[in-house]
């Protein structure tokens, strides 16, 4: 009887699965993925994934003796979804959690957001410190790209690729 | 001495009604999920840098595109609020069912009636001052001391409310969970002021309802080993080497007391540490070790004698207090894992050990708990919680020496900002001389509802 339950509630939850949050959009990839970028005066050239992993999590990081400040794109936009999945391993709903929970236990809120690419484009582009992501269409002269752990945005394995 | 009634298991009816009742709240919350986009954090979005589309009039402009055209709201400027104030917080409410006996032992020193509890209800209140100022602070609202149990009752607040023709009202308190400001020294170095939560272990820090997993705190964290909160400084720094983080904390309070908020009755400072090693890569590990050591002190507020002028107060308890922590924390895909160590050591100053019908002996009290959680897709997080306690051998504790628990039950995230729980707890005080004791486990169910605004 016992074994019968569980296999009710097992069934039950594989269901459930099929309705959980979807993976970030496929879209993406059509646009040559993201692009990690600073302002074209900030000295940044090159961040590791761990250092990319603290900056968009909430930890206060400076790179070559400067404070970087992260800016993200609104949790609205399929590009912070791929973002938070590839940067942080974070679904949307996980995402949520994880920055209510810091903000429950003290430790401060998520990065400040910029609504679209575009906006991302000239905040970043006018700020030294702001580092940010936007797609490899929306690159302007003002952006400097940034490479993760030596990859360009242009190379196989770029953290951010699709 | 008769053996207490065993409690009834629930029926098989009643099991089939709480399977398809936590289905039925849980399936439109999966409906909606597939829909809705996950709220956003609450991160201010940056105005729109470029122009923005015009407006019919002025009125209709939203503040950011009004902004963005370098058109000043003075009104903002009136104490330079660059940075609104902020205020978010969590509540709780839990369902109490319990399943001894309340003919036993444990009906005298737990609550033997199934209940509607209502829990935490906390408001958090903080501002970004400047660049490197912060404010934080988080008072809970609570019915106590309404409901507070007495010798031959329940304590009433209950008074005559002249705002409604003065019916009966019953007014409730505030605890103040903290309260700090906080200046950064350096980019990675931080000093706090004020009351905070003390540093130490994983429970301590995560502290709201809805981020801890399970309903029910550990035994160890109840007991209060280390102090919940302390009145002094704090120095916060940290260090990053690739993929490795080293955090540490430093406290100089005014330790335990009766008063510690606002007085130190020993005007000596306690002393206090954490440092967390966390090593983030396909799973993110933190281990950590914290220390306090401080004087406890009770005191009879000071008089002045003017026959001999002299002030004086009397000393009732005096006790040199060291506490040791171990915590671990491992997220591995889908594994959970929260742990902690705690041991605490008082040394009673001879002159002064208590004023209770017998004298406390020095005492050692410690205990650990590990809870191990899975992460099942659509949210759910089912759990297993093991726990140890070792009271301290004082008088009062003779039939009580150990407490062994074991729990289980599960979370559900309907909602990014709201967790469901369920957990059965059992729970032996082992080791009892008195069979009436050893033999009578606490058992008890408990659903919670928490979330966070």
């Amino acid at each position: 009887m016992t074994i019968k339950r569980l296999c009710v509630i097992a069934v039950l939850l594989s269901n459930l699965a099929a309705l959980g949050p979807s993976r970030p959009s496929s879209a993406l990839a059509a646009d040559g993925g993201l692009v990690l970028v600073v302002g074209k005066s900030s000295p940044i050239s090159n961040v590791s994934k761990a250092e990319l992993n603290r900056i968009f999590s909430g930890d206060s990081v400076k790179i070559d003796g400067e404070p970087v400040v992260p800016i993200a794109l609104a949790t609205s936009r399929p590009e912070r979804a791929a973002f938070d999945q590839a940067v942080l391993g974070l679904s949307p709903d996980e995402a949520s959690k994880y920055w209510i929970d810091r903000r429950i236990r003290g430790q401060g809120n998520p990065p400040k957001s910029a609504p679209t690419p575009e906006v991302m484009a000239k905040v970043v582009g006018s700020f030294p410190s702001a580092m940010g992501y936007l797609p490899a269409s929306a690159l302007t002269a003002g952006l400097k790209p940034v490479t993760i752990d030596g990859k360009a945005y242009t190379d196989r394995g770029y953290l951010l690729a699709h | 001495m008769s053996m207490p009634r065993r409690p009834l298991p629930l029926r098989p009816r009643r099991r089939f009604f709480a399977v398809a009742l936590a289905f039925a709240l849980a399936a439109p919350s999966i409906a909606a999920r597939a829909q809705d986009a996950p709220p956003a954090p609450a991160a201010p979005e940056l105005a729109p840098a470029a122009a923005p589309a015009p407006t019919t009039s002025l009125a209709d402009a939203a503040p950011a595109d009004l902004d963005a055209l370098g058109v000043q709201d003075e009104s903002r400027s009136a104490g330079a609020d660059e940075h609104p104030l902020q205020l978010y917080g969590f509540a709780d409410m839990t369902y109490y069912l319990p399943l001894f006996s309340s003919d036993s032992y444990l009906a005298a020193n737990v609550p033997s009636q199934q209940s509607f509890v209502m829990g935490n209800f906390n408001l958090y209140i903080a501002k970004q001052i400047s660049s490197r100022l912060r404010s934080l602070g988080e008072v809970r609202f609570s019915y106590l001391p309404n409901g507070q149990a007495t010798g031959n009752g329940y304590q009433s607040t209950q008074a005559d409310d002249p705002a409604a023709f003065f019916r009966p009202t019953r007014w409730g308190g505030i605890v103040i969970e903290r309260l700090h400001i906080e200046y950064d020294l350096l980019s990675n170095l931080t000093l706090r002021a004020g009351s905070f939560l003390t540093p130490y272990g994983i429970w301590n820090v995560d502290h709201g309802s809805p981020t801890i997993i399970s309903i029910r705190a550990p035994y160890i964290i109840g007991e209060g080993l280390f102090p919940e909160r302390q009145t002094g400084l704090e120095l916060i720094g940290h260090h990053y080497f690739s993929e490795f983080a080293l955090e540490y904390h430093l406290t100089l309070s005014n330790g335990r007391g009766p008063i510690d908020e606002t007085r130190d009755l020993d005007s000596n400072k306690a002393v206090g540490g954490r440092l967390l090693l966390e090593w983030r890569h396909d799973a993110d590990i933190k281990l950590g070790a914290s220390y306090y050591r401080g004087t406890y002190t009770n005191a009879t507020p000071t008089t002045f004698d003017v026959m001999t002028g002299h002030a004086s107060a009397n000393i009732t308890e005096r006790y040199l207090e060291q506490d040791v922590a171990a915590d671990l924390s491992v997220d591995f895909r889908h594994f959970v894992f929260r742990g902690e160590f705690l041991r605490s050591d008082h040394r009673y100053d001879d002159a002064y050990r208590g004023s209770g019908p017998t004298f406390t002996p020095d005492n050692t009290r410690w205990g650990t708990y590990g809870i191990f959680g899975y992460h099942l897709p659509a949210g759910f997080l089912p759990y297993a919680v093991l726990q140890y306690y070792r009271f301290p051998d004082t008088p009062g504790n003779q039939y009580n020496p150990k407490i062994k628990a074991i729990a289980g039950g599960a979370d559900y995230r309907l909602h990014p900002n709201v967790v469901l729980k369920a957990e059965y707890t059992y729970a032996k005080l082992a080791d009892s001389p008195l069979a009436i004791i050893a033999n009578t486990p606490f058992k008890a169910f408990e659903f919670q509802i928490s979330w966070v605004f």
